[in-house]
């Protein structure tokens, strides 16, 4: 029992360690981030489920590939996101596309998340919101709507979002500052369009 | 339907994928410490070499070549020096950024630690003499260098405004020797009330800096003669 490693409880770095001793154990760990990736994928570039889940997979034989190359200091999760995240930029830079508008459910969790931060209840009007919301976070720079995600939908730390993205937290706090005063001028620029032609 | 998870672990075996060795990998990270490192020794060596050109520029003698005190400062600052200081400081800042964990430090902070180890070392450095063999062999073997770099050759080399330096190669008397000056020239040095430091002795082979007058035939009389080096 000790040594397996299906047991939920054990730690990621715990699987990594299993992993260098038998590559079977991978798969328990690549189940445990599957979903989640996959998402993320989603969230971060737009792309299909099925295009997604090629990226996952390519990026989940970089892992294996690399896996000497974990460093226990860091968190597994920042470490395979890391990962994930240059693959699915590395894919969109190959078919040379831009990463596409969010759904609206996402951008409804962000600015959900937001509200408070950016203070914009009273000012706008919630249909309105309902309704152009992916509008909205399309007028967002690439760079912002990554570390709006990774804050709000992905739930990371400043020191994973730092990890991950491999800039300093100091940037990373300044990242998502802008973001959210640009997000805040996006909001409120729609909403001054749409009520000018309504 | 397959899981994303069965169909990679499906292709890492049928493929045979493996991990990278450790190896490699700890190969790769010590290559950025190492030329991390490489970069700081060089900036400090400039740095050293900076220290030893401020050091032992004779910043009393700018009157004698006609220029004020700030146009003597702006010749004087070793611009070569300088330059390879700040290029060897920004590759290690690179470098440095580029180890497993550098990203983590702010732009400000890594650039610090760059400059501050050139500094830092080169001081040492300074202290430990090495700036002047790495002077004198940049001197000897790089025929440019004297053009890019504002030496004590260019500053001793002026007998008819007074400045002159060389080699003692032959002692005649009390008050009168030979020296070679940096072209090669020839000149018969004469002592009148010349004042020179205690420490400083007379003998073939030393060298010499000398403020005084130039008279004909390479004769030159000398008022004050200090050591070619304050070190």
């Amino acid at each position: 029992m000790f040594f397996n490693a299906s047991d939920p409880n054990k730690t990621d770095e715990e699987l990594v360690v299993l992993t260098l001793k038998d590559k079977e154990n991978y798969r328990y760990l690549m189940e445990r981030y599957e979903k989640k990736l996959t998402r993320y994928i989603i969230r971060i570039s737009g792309i299909k489920r099925d295009d997604a889940e090629d990226v996952l997979q390519e990026s989940f034989i970089k892992a294996y590939q690399k896996i000497n190359n974990f460093d226990f200091d860091y968190k597994f999760s920042s470490w395979m996101y890391r990962i994930v995240h240059n693959e699915t930029f590395t894919y969109l830079r190959k078919k040379k596309a831009r990463p596409k508008v969010i759904d609206s459910e996402f951008s409804s969790i962000i600015l959900d998340s937001l509200k408070d931060d950016l203070n914009i209840e009273k000012e706008i009007d919630k249909k309105y919101l309902a309704k152009h919301l992916s509008e909205i976070m399309s007028g967002i720079s690439e760079k912002y709507r990554v570390v709006l995600t990774l804050k709000y939908l992905e739930d990371k730390d400043y020191q994973e979002i730092s990890d991950i993205l491999k800039k300093p937290m100091g940037t990373v706090a300044t990242l998502l500052k802008r973001a959210k005063e640009q997000l805040k001028k996006e909001i409120i620029k729609n909403q001054s369009a749409f009520k000018s032609y309504g | 339907m397959a899981s994303v998870s069965e169909k990679t672990f499906k292709a890492i075996k049928e493929r045979n994928i493996i991990p990278q060795p450790k190896w490699q990998i700890v190969l790769r990270n010590h290559v950025f410490w190492a030329l991390f490192g490489l970069s700081v020794i060089i900036g400090a060596l400039a740095v050293s070499i900076v220290l030893l050109i401020i050091s032992e520029r004779d910043w009393d003698v700018y009157g004698y070549l006609d220029k004020s005190l700030a146009e003597y400062i702006m010749v004087s600052i070793p611009y070569l020096w300088l330059f390879i200081f700040i290029l060897f400081a920004l590759s290690s800042y690179y470098y440095f950024k580029n180890t497993s964990k550098g990203y983590r430090y702010d732009t400000p902070a890594a650039l610090i630690v760059s400059f501050s180890a050139s500094i830092l070392i080169g001081t040492m450095l300074f202290f430990g003499g090495i700036d002047l063999q790495i002077r004198d062999l940049m001197a000897d073997n790089f025929p440019f260098y004297n053009k890019l770099v504002y030496t004590d050759e260019d500053v001793w080399n002026a007998a008819e405004k007074g400045l002159l330096g060389g080699e003692v190669t032959e002692i005649r008397g009390p008050d009168q020797f030979v020296l070679r000056d940096s072209n090669g020239t020839i000149w018969n040095i004469g002592m009148v009330s010349t004042s020179w430091p205690g420490n400083l002795v007379f003998q073939r082979g030393l060298r010499v800096k000398m403020i005084g007058h130039p008279a004909e035939d390479h004769i030159f009389f000398a008022n004050t003669i200090r050591s070619w080096s304050s070190r």
